[in-house]
């Protein structure tokens, strides 16, 4: 409640500054000075779908605000930075790309290439792994290891992509593209694998957003918001477990990815070292943040499992410290998550607070 | 404990302000009259038949024996009696059975004969039984598939329930309080509440019954954290009654039982959002049953059983939020949900008396089974059709043969086609007698093994529609020796050996990659083996069993690892003892089983071998009843004398799928107190 009244204050300072400087300045408007959120409570609006929930979230702490977007409403994410880099949409789960050594996509048919090398998963009959990390991007969020190459200025392979991921392939799922560099952009050609009416569009690169998102059927989608607008990614996606010794992409639930790209950090921070309600300014110092994206990941709770013993829950053990890009520190815990820990599967509870502006 | 000894004077005073009205009869037993000596069975049998003469083996639990130690659940009727075992998922509040190291869906339930519907593998429906409407318990282990068709692997549990007695009128109510462990509150919540009211009319023909019973429990703290108790409170109702007529030649029965209970499971309350989950499974019954029997001469006669079960079961999860003070009906898969399950089943012999020394059984039955709900795929119905004949040869005085055969047919999967038995007994003197038996056993899938779905957050469990039937090869055999019988002695004693051979085993599996998504599957190649030393002594007001069984089972590791050994052993040691002293009206009974250890072989996380125990307990419970006047007869004691209520289990992965925390089982609230009043009225 404390933080909410905080809110309030901020808020109507912030409406009666804003009311002060507009009737009082002559000629022109001085942008008012907006402290950041102190904290609040959020659910997030994963929507439908409990641990495949339908939306991926973005969080904005110091708005204290979240958008949502649909998360299978895109396939591919065109790197608006410096690189030219084209991303598979991993909320979509095992979304898989393969180069097929031709550059000239009308060569690229049914008959020519083998869409059973897209496949990524388990076999459930002979409990052995299809496909390989190669297909899909870095799980860190490397740009420097996506599964479709840099897109170079000359001459660029075509890909073929499946968008329904899995252990087998649907080839109606699958889509030829070809990628090029363009003035401050991309060029994109691409169409089904057995289809010959090959679309062009040019996509151009927009440096208030990281990515700008592309979808097969779709056209252009809006999916991020702009990239000083979002801290953290709530959501699905692929990453990896053990399979016996051996690491294999796995779909996760509920996985958290720090805004990497446009310079979050965070840290994770045990109870027993500082507990959450004492963590203060004064103890910033003993966290060393790291620009490691998936520092929160799904390790912040504990899914249901058969076994005995197991529950799942929020892990009430530790908390994070989060540094936004505007270098504002907050410190944040998720309450809830499951049925178990009286949360909605899809709408998990989190909150936070401020611990030093930025 | 202040409002039990509160509840216990009460109930004393009320009795004896009774006994002051009323003329004293110490000699009135009435209902403690306790004879032994000529056991009767049906179960298997052509027709009623005395236990020694039986050609199986088989244990029976009386009426009396059930009214002296007061139970007020079948679980606890049957805990002391020799390999059977009870194991118990804590969040749903059930129970399943095991005989024999043989998990519930390997044992058929029978009420009167007819299989009890179980809308899953556990035999929950044993919990579901109004205990005072139960005449006997009859248990025959090893297969009897033959007779009874899937399921009955391990054995068989036929509850036969009361059927009248000789008077034209009879009037019964009992009342009956426990605490559940140290907690007790009166006639409410805490502890355990049981009453019930029954009434009989009979004339020469017709006989009518009626009977109600409420049990409620109000659950049991333990390991529970702040509102959510580890074991869940429970409330069932149970209606029924019955009609029948019978002549000389013919007689017909029709019974409607019900049920309505509700599980209802608190959460614990998430102090970071204080809110709770809290969950009810409600549960109601209709099974109707109509039985007839005709005898059209001396040779022939006809039997015939048809039931009508109708079983639903809701879930309704709600989302507490105590800041804002506001309740919401959860909406996660699974959190609302309603199961319906129906069988239609029929049975219909004829037994025909070819000689004195030969006997045939030919009959038919039908079984079939529809489910649905959110989690179970379509209205699957799965129909099963058997035609079963066995037959009863006595070729010399001292030696008795049944040999029988199942043929079925299944609308889903492919049934066995034939199922073969032969049993034997053998005379060798008045006081020596062997009985040995091959059968092949099997069981169906169930409904919930080929079509049950359901992937919500807390389980993933899919149905395996290619599932075969587990079939078993089993042999064994009993020695009975009987040196005394007379009119107030018996003493026997029984050593038997048995053999199992189980194939296509069906059991969940979790897929390797992650233990989380189970499965139904077929496993090969499982056994169980095991000796029973089973005593009885009865000499005038006592009566007494001993028992000692070595019971194995094979451990799925054995068939890839040496270090593990092939079975597995058990010992299970039990006692029974009843002693009367008729002329004060009294009863002291003593109930008692040690479980022994149970070692379980698993590769832990650092792919090590690791043998696991489940360490032994003692189960005892004692009774007191005194007849305090003609009709009445108070009831007292203890249960759970030693307090168990966890035991140590080193097996963190193993277990059911809810078994609790690791490193420990549970198995009971603890040591409980009760005591009760029976009326008995009869004219």
């Amino acid at each position: 409640m404390k933080t909410k009244t905080h809110l309030f204050k901020y808020l109507a300072f912030a409406i009666g500054a804003a009311v002060f400087f507009t009737s009082c300045s002559d000629d022109e408007e001085t942008i008012p000075d907006i402290p950041p959120s102190e904290g609040t409570e959020l659910t997030l609006n994963g929507g439908v779908g409990g641990s495949a929930a339908q939306n991926i979230v973005f969080v904005d702490l110091s708005a204290a605000k979240q958008d949502s977007a649909k998360r299978e409403s895109w396939d591919l994410g065109f790197y608006c930075g410096n690189d030219f880099r084209v991303i598979l949409n991993s909320s979509k789960g095992a979304i898989t790309a393969l180069n097929t050594q031709e550059t000239d996509i009308n060569a690229v048919t049914p008959a020519k290439v083998d869409v059973n090398e897209l496949a990524l998963g388990l076999n459930y009959e002979t409990y052995e792994f299809i496909g390989s990390f190669d297909l899909i991007d870095d799980t860190t969020g490397n740009l420097n290891n996506t599964a479709i190459d840099a897109i170079s200025t000359g001459e660029n392979p075509v890909y073929i992509v499946n968008t329904v991921g899995g252990a087998t392939v649907d080839p109606a799922n699958v889509w030829k593209v070809k990628i090029s560099q363009s003035t401050n952009g991309y060029s994109v050609q691409y169409a089904k694998l057995d289809a010959t009416n090959v679309q062009t569009i040019e996509i151009q690169k927009d440096s208030e957003y990281n990515f700008k998102h592309f979808s097969f059927t779709g056209g252009i989608v809006n999916v991020e918001p702009p990239k000083t607008e979002w801290d953290f990614s709530w959501g699905y996606t692929i990453y990896f477990t053990m399979l016996g010794t051996d690491p294999v992409p796995y779909n996760n639930s509920d996985f958290i990815k720090l805004n990497t790209l446009n310079g979050v950090q965070g840290a994770m921070v045990k109870e027993t070292d500082i507990a959450y309600a004492s963590f203060s300014e004064a103890n910033i110092s003993s966290i060393s943040f790291s620009g490691n994206q998936n520092v929160i990941g799904a390790n912040w709770r504990t899914v249901p499992s058969p076994t005995p013993g197991v529950e799942a829950g929020t892990k009430k053990d530790r908390y994070y410290v989060i540094k936004d890009v505007a270098g504002n520190i907050y410190k944040l815990k998720f309450n809830s998550f499951t049925a178990e820990d009286a949360g909605k599967r899809g709408y998990p509870e989190l909150e936070y607070q401020l611990v030093k502006r930025g | 404990m202040v409002r039990l000894s509160a509840i216990l004077t009460g109930m004393l005073f009320m009795t004896f302000t009774l006994k002051a009205q009323e003329d004293v009869h110490p000699k009135s037993t009435d209902s403690l009259n306790y004879g032994m000596l000529d056991e009767v069975v049906v179960t298997g049998q052509f027709g009623p038949r005395s236990v020694k003469n039986s050609v199986y083996r088989v244990r029976t639990i009386s009426q009396q024996q059930i009214q002296l130690r007061a139970s007020t659940t079948v679980e606890n009727i049957l805990n002391t009696q020799l390999g059977i075992r009870f194991t118990n998922d804590m969040a749903l509040a059930e129970t399943d059975i095991k005989l024999m190291n043989m998990s519930g869906q390997n044992i058929k339930v029978l009420v009167d004969g007819i299989p009890m519907l179980d809308r899953g593998s556990i035999r929950q429906s044993l919990s579901q039984i109004d205990v005072n409407t139960i005449e006997r318990i009859e248990i025959v282990e090893g297969p009897m598939s033959v007779t009874y068709g899937s399921d009955a692997l391990a054995g068989v549990i036929n509850i036969i329930t009361k059927s009248g007695g000789q008077q034209n009128l009879q009037v019964s109510a009992r009342i009956q309080e426990e605490t559940a462990g140290d907690e007790y509150s009166f006639m409410q919540k805490r502890g355990t509440h049981n009453g019930n009211a029954a009434i009989t009319w009979q004339n020469q023909h017709w006989r009518a019954t009626a009977s109600g019973t409420q049990n409620n429990f109000g659950g049991f703290q333990g390991t529970g954290e702040g509102r959510a108790k580890e074991w869940a409170p429970k409330d069932q109702l149970l209606l029924s009654g019955a009609l029948g007529y019978r002549n000389t030649k013919a007689g017909t029965n029709y019974r409607l039982s019900y049920l309505d209970e509700d599980i209802a499971k608190r959460g614990p309350l998430n102090t970071s959002n204080y809110k709770a989950l809290d969950q009810n499974y409600i549960t109601k019954r209709y099974n109707h049953s109509l039985q007839s029997d005709w005898q059209f001469s001396d040779q022939l006669n006809l039997s015939a059983s048809a039931s009508y079960q109708d079983y639903r079961r809701r879930t309704r999860s709600i989302l507490r939020d105590f800041r804002n003070g506001t309740s919401e009906l959860a909406d996660g898969a699974g959190q609302q949900d309603l199961v319906k399950f129906n069988s239609v089943f029929f049975r219909g012999t004829v037994q025909y008396q070819f000689s004195d020394k030969l006997q045939f059984q030919p009959g038919i039955e039908i079984n079939s089974q529809q489910g649905n709900g959110q989690r179970i795929s379509g209205e699957p119905r799965i129909s099963d059709y058997a035609f079963f004949v066995s037959s009863e040869w006595n070729p010399l005085l001292w030696l008795h043969l049944r040999p029988g055969l199942r043929f079925t047919k299944n609308s889903v999967y492919n049934a066995p086609p034939v199922i073969p038995s032969l049993n034997a007994k053998i005379n060798f003197s008045n006081n020596w007698a062997i009985r040995a038996a091959y059968a092949r056993g099997f069981r169906a899938p169930a409904l919930r093994e080929l079509y049950f779905t359901f992937f919500d957050s807390n389980h993933s469990i899919e149905g395996n529609t290619d599932l075969k039937a587990e079939y078993s090869h089993s042999f064994n055999a009993y020695l009975s020796w009987e040196p005394l019988t007379g009119h107030s002695i018996l003493v026997n004693s029984t050593l038997g050996g048995f053999f199992n051979r189980f194939e296509n085993l069906i059991t969940i599996s979790g897929k390797p990659d992650d233990p989380s998504i189970n499965t139904y599957a077929n496993i090969d190649h499982f056994k169980t083996a095991g000796i029973t030393w089973e005593n009885k002594l009865v000499w005038k007001d006592l009566d007494a069993t001993f028992g000692f069984s070595y019971i194995s089972r094979e451990d799925d590791l054995s068939n890839t690892l040496s270090d593990v050994p092939s079975l597995v052993w058990q010992p299970e040691v039990n006692a029974n003892i009843f002693y009367q002293i008729p002329k004060w009206g009294l009863g002291i009974n003593a109930f008692y089983k040690l479980n022994g250890k149970l070692y379980d072989y698993i590769i832990d996380g650092n792919n090590q071998l690791f043998k696991a125990a489940t360490e032994a307990y003692h189960t005892m419970d004692l009774s007191v009843n005194k007849v305090l006047i003609k009709h009445l007869t108070l009831v007292g004691g203890v249960r759970n004398l030693f307090d168990v209520t966890r035991i140590r289990n080193t097996s963190p992965g193993t277990g059911d799928a809810h078994g609790g925390a690791p490193g420990a089982t549970a198995i009971s609230y603890g040591r409980s107190f009760f005591l009760g009043i029976n009326v008995q009225w009869s004219k």
